[in-house]
């Protein structure tokens, strides 16, 4: 009897000890929030090689605009940016489109809440590959809704356009994501496609937090669905 | 232990139900022959009882066991004394009441589809179960009945069946597993306890979690010495596991002159919980280390080592060597270290030279060779005479080894990193390595969101160091021939130094510079590499006095002396990329207060960025504060876990007599609901409590940091 007493004492001990660590460890839960840390969104980009996801990042985070061609690998990029009037931070990930990095990309695809899929509007076999992009990240998220922007770029070489808007808007329709074109060039719509899959992420969240009246519930469901899949 | 029994019941009726087929199998072998059959018969008995609620007649024997048993039923004739008829009745009542909650719920089952919350828990408690299986089988092969743990493995399928359709069941009881979470955890806690061969860590939080299956499944001590490299390597160029290099690290540092080196004895706790600490790839502190508990742990972890650390086939070779004179020796010894894998030779090479300096020391020390060799000849498992033929001619065998202390990949850049191309490249090769064992780890299957943002951090980094990189090789093409490159790279340290002190200003004031420079492709990273240079580059200076400029196209390479004018160097090289400075604004920054508190005068960006290494300063302290509570809360928990599992085999020996304990239940029960519930809100206000906490160490931060602006600003 006393034993069973003073273990269960020392288990609320160990059990306490024990949720101290993780939260404290936990990133963005505990120590982010309080701490006047701006949101953090993720954004990814996605895309077959070549069709500017790089040119794109670069023009939204430096402005300028790269010409020569080199093939990314994975990079990484932080921005402080205002978001209707609010300060946010915004991850970008700006991934291989070439299949040889196929596997880094699955790690990073996990952790991203919002995705642009880009294809080049001159190059009608990018634009066929959104489709398997769009699945490779549902499967990855198993989410329907996942934040997620189709984006057609380079409209500024419009002369050489192969890929006919309707056939564009028809399968954001298909999806139910916006269509948006851009030029990374001419930074025409570099800006909105951000913002708006920024707009999106944030909408998002804040469904899901208060669908899951309680953030440990919503954490679950989402590390779960990773375990799963 | 037995006082939770009931109540893990009526969360698994499969799990009690499960072992206790076993146990009954256990004593139908005690009393002996055709044990096998009737015990088959039973678990399908059991089965079918699950599903369609038939006959109870085996639930007698089924009450008779719970895990503390286990011991019991080593010795047979204890099991038969116990009055296995007369205790069951209280289980017995629980286990009905469950099955009678099935029977209700069964009908329903199919309908609802599971939720993946519950199939979330479904998989913890699947793996807990697991464990305790796991235990259980290892002691079974201890008695050495193999039949037995053939059965097991049937048993093991159906009960997974079993749990799997109990769990389904269990979601029409939500509301009440909400409420009962909190003892399942509780309960997962205890089972944990049990297992004492493995690494204890906590097991309900989501990093922890992790980072125990982490350790478990990738160890890093008593594998191969390549493998431990890769899951736990320093990522520089050494090729030595982490462990090693902290440990000659720390010897190196604090040892060389400390009379305890290779001598005394460790505090075993620490030793244990610094060895846990790398298994679970936690980080360490100076707190950890002492120096007895370094010696012992490289001698531990060499000893460790599946295989010899000279390799099966070259150990014999040389010992071998012992025969010969010494002209010849040396060059043998030589040429068969040479064969030795990479990873072999490196911890090798590092320890021998690690243990010549400390034999150097030996009058700060005392430790003489005969004492190093005690040491550390039966882990090396080599003989003496090798082992000092080494250590003297260290320098001769492995003249390519330098030690130096490892600097591990920055968690951030600072604003003042370095700018040379050298040291951008050494700091990206780190953080690729880096990158590439997380991403290792991640393919493994061990993600969580820690590991992510680690993901996200590492590739961020590495991202900015190529385009630094970029930008100081594309301004190093600009201004000097390939030849001529440490000159520039001297002159751009001076120039960084005294940047950071008076410069910063201007710097400040021209951040589009960095931007022109950063429109380039990447070239060789190696500086002494004949560098391509463009006669398209686009590159104009805002307001700089840039004197090589209108001399691009017609360069000449091969007497750069004559376009280049260093007298001056502060004013016209300027290549910090001070982009960054705004980027880091969360992240550790070295401050130099000294330089801080020299300049004459601040620009609003000044300040900012003042605020802000400040802030980061803060928050540094903050962490590895935070961090060292961690750990010493980890310790602690290592310690209870310990003492209960003593207290547990106390008890163990004190239970046999049961009814003792069945008679205070349905007291003990309600003082444990009372617990359960005190406990609940007990979490609820320590949440809140970490919550204030939070706030207000945020808020100190500002205040301080306010104070020590002002501080500044009058000094200036």
């Amino acid at each position: 009897m006393e034993l069973n007493v003073s273990e269960l004492f020392m288990l609320r001990k160990i059990y306490m000890g024990g949720m101290m660590c993780p939260r404290l460890l936990a990133p963005g839960a505990m120590s982010k929030k309080p701490a006047t840390q701006p949101t953090l969104h993720k954004v990814i980009m996605v895309g077959s090689g070549g069709v500017g996801k790089s040119a794109l990042t670069l023009q939204f985070m430096y402005d300028e605009f790269v010409e020569d061609y080199e093939p990314t690998k994975a990079d990484s990029y932080r921005k402080k940016v205002v978001l209707d009037g609010e300060e946010v931070q915004i991850d970008i990930l700006d991934t291989a489109g070439q299949e040889d990095y196929a596997a880094i990309r699955d790690n990073y695809f996990r952790s991203g809440e919002g995705f642009l899929c880009v294809f080049s509007i001159t190059e009608p076999e990018s634009f066929d590959a959104t489709q398997e992009f769009r699945e490779q990240i549902l499967r990855v998220k198993n989410d329907e809704n996942i934040p997620f922007l189709l984006v057609g770029n380079k409209s500024d070489l419009g002369d050489k356009r192969r890929v006919p808007l309707d056939a564009c808007r028809e399968r954001a329709a298909a999806w139910r994501v916006p269509y948006v074109e851009t030029s990374a060039k001419t930074r025409e719509n570099v800006d909105k496609v951000f913002f708006d899959l920024m707009r999106e992420i944030r909408s998002r969240k804040s469904d899901d937090s208060r669908a899951t009246n309680g953030d440990v519930k919503g954490k679950r469901r989402r590390r779960m669905k990773c375990a799963i899949l | 232990m037995d006082f939770e029994s009931p109540d893990v019941e009526k969360d698994f009726p499969g799990l009690y139900a499960s072992e206790s087929g076993r146990k009954s199998n256990e004593s139908d072998f005690s009393d002996g022959a055709e044990h096998e059959k009737p015990s088959k018969k039973d678990l399908l008995g059991r089965r079918k009882d699950k599903k369609e609620k038939k006959d109870r007649g085996y639930a007698a024997l089924e009450g008779e066991s719970s895990p503390e048993e286990d011991t019991d039923t080593k010795s047979p004739s204890k099991t038969k004394k116990t009055k296995s008829f007369k205790f069951p009745t209280k289980s017995k009542e629980k286990r009905e009441k469950s099955r009678d909650k099935e029977k209700v719920l069964d009908d329903a089952v199919k309908q609802k589809e599971l939720s993946e919350k519950e199939k979330k828990k479904e998989k913890e408690r699947e793996k807990e179960r697991e464990k305790e299986r796991e235990k259980e089988k290892k002691e079974k092969e201890k008695k050495g009945k193999l039949k037995d743990k053939d059965k097991e493995k049937e048993e093991k399928a159906k009960f997974k069946l079993e749990s799997k359709e109990k769990l389904k069941d269990d979601k029409k009881e939500k509301v009440k597993d909400k409420e009962k979470e909190k003892v399942k955890e509780k309960d997962k806690d205890k089972k944990d306890k049990k297992l004492t061969k493995m690494p204890s860590t906590v097991t309900s939080g989501v990093p922890f979690e992790e980072i125990f299956t982490l350790g478990v499944a990738l160890p890093i001590f008593g594998v191969p010495l390549q493998q431990s490299v890769e899951r736990s390597r320093c990522h520089d160029d050494t090729g030595l596991p982490l462990v090693v290099r902290h440990s000659i690290d720390y010897l190196q540092a604090h040892g060389l002159k400390c009379p305890q080196i290779y001598r005394a004895e460790p505090d075993k706790i620490k030793l244990q919980q610094l060895r846990k600490l790398y298994t679970d790839r936690g980080p360490t502190f100076p707190y950890h280390w002492d120096v007895p508990v370094a010696c012992a742990m490289l001698k531990s972890f060499i000893s460790e080592l599946p295989e010899s650390i000279l390799t099966q086939e070259l150990h014999g070779q040389l010992e071998q060597t012992t025969a010969m004179s010494e002209p010849q020796r040396e060059a043998s010894v030589r040429s068969i270290l040479a064969r030795l894998p990479a990873v072999n030779h490196s911890l090798l090479g590092w320890l021998v030279k690690h243990l010549e300096e400390v034999l150097a020391n030996e009058t700060a020390n005392h430790a003489n060779m005969s004492t190093i060799l005690t040491f550390m000849c039966p882990a090396l498992n080599i003989t003496h005479n090798l082992l000092s033929y080494f250590i003297t001619k260290a320098d001769k065998l492995f003249p390519d080894i330098r030690l130096t202390k490892y600097v591990p990949p920055l968690l951030s850049i600072p604003a003042d990193f370095p700018e040379t191309a050298s040291e951008i490249s050494e700091e990206l090769r780190k953080q690729e390595s880096l990158l590439n064992q997380i991403h290792a780890e991640m393919h493994a299957g061990f993600i969580t969101g820690a590991r992510d943002q680690q993901l996200w951090e590492a590739q961020r980094i590495v991202t900015q160091l190529k385009r630094k990189l970029r930008s100081v090789q594309k301004s190093v093409e600009l201004n000097t021939a390939p030849i001529h490159q440490p000159s520039v790279e001297e002159k751009l340290e001076e120039e960084n130094a005294r940047n950071s002190c008076n410069e910063q200003s201007e710097e400040l004031d021209k951040p589009q510079l960095t931007d022109a420079f950063l429109e380039v492709k990447e070239s060789p990273a190696d500086p002494t590499f004949p560098v391509e240079f463009e006669d398209n580059f686009d590159f104009k200076p805002p307001e700089t006095n840039f004197e090589f400029k209108p001399e691009d196209d017609k360069f000449d390479f091969k007497t750069p002396e004559s376009s280049f004018d260093f007298k001056t160097p502060d004013d016209k090289f300027n290549f910090k990329p001070d982009e960054d400075g705004f980027d880091f604004k969360h992240e550790p920054v070295d401050i130099e207060p000294e330089s801080i508190v020299e300049k004459p005068k601040f620009t609003e960006k000044e300040l900012q960025v003042l605020r802000l290494q400040l802030e980061n300063a803060e928050y540094q302290q903050l962490k590895s504060l935070l961090q060292a509570k961690i750990n010493s809360e980890q310790f602690e928990i290592v310690k209870l876990r310990s003492h209960v599992t003593l207290k547990n085999k106390q008890e163990g020996n004190t239970q046999n007599n049961k009814e003792n304990k069945d008679i205070n239940t349905p007291e003990e029960q309600e003082l444990k609901q009372k617990l359960i519930k005190e406990n609940a809100m007990l979490e609820q206000k320590r949440i809140n409590l970490i919550n204030q906490i939070f706030q207000e160490r945020v808020a100190c931060i500002q205040l301080k940091i306010e104070l020590a602006m002002k501080e500044i600003l009058t000094k200036s």
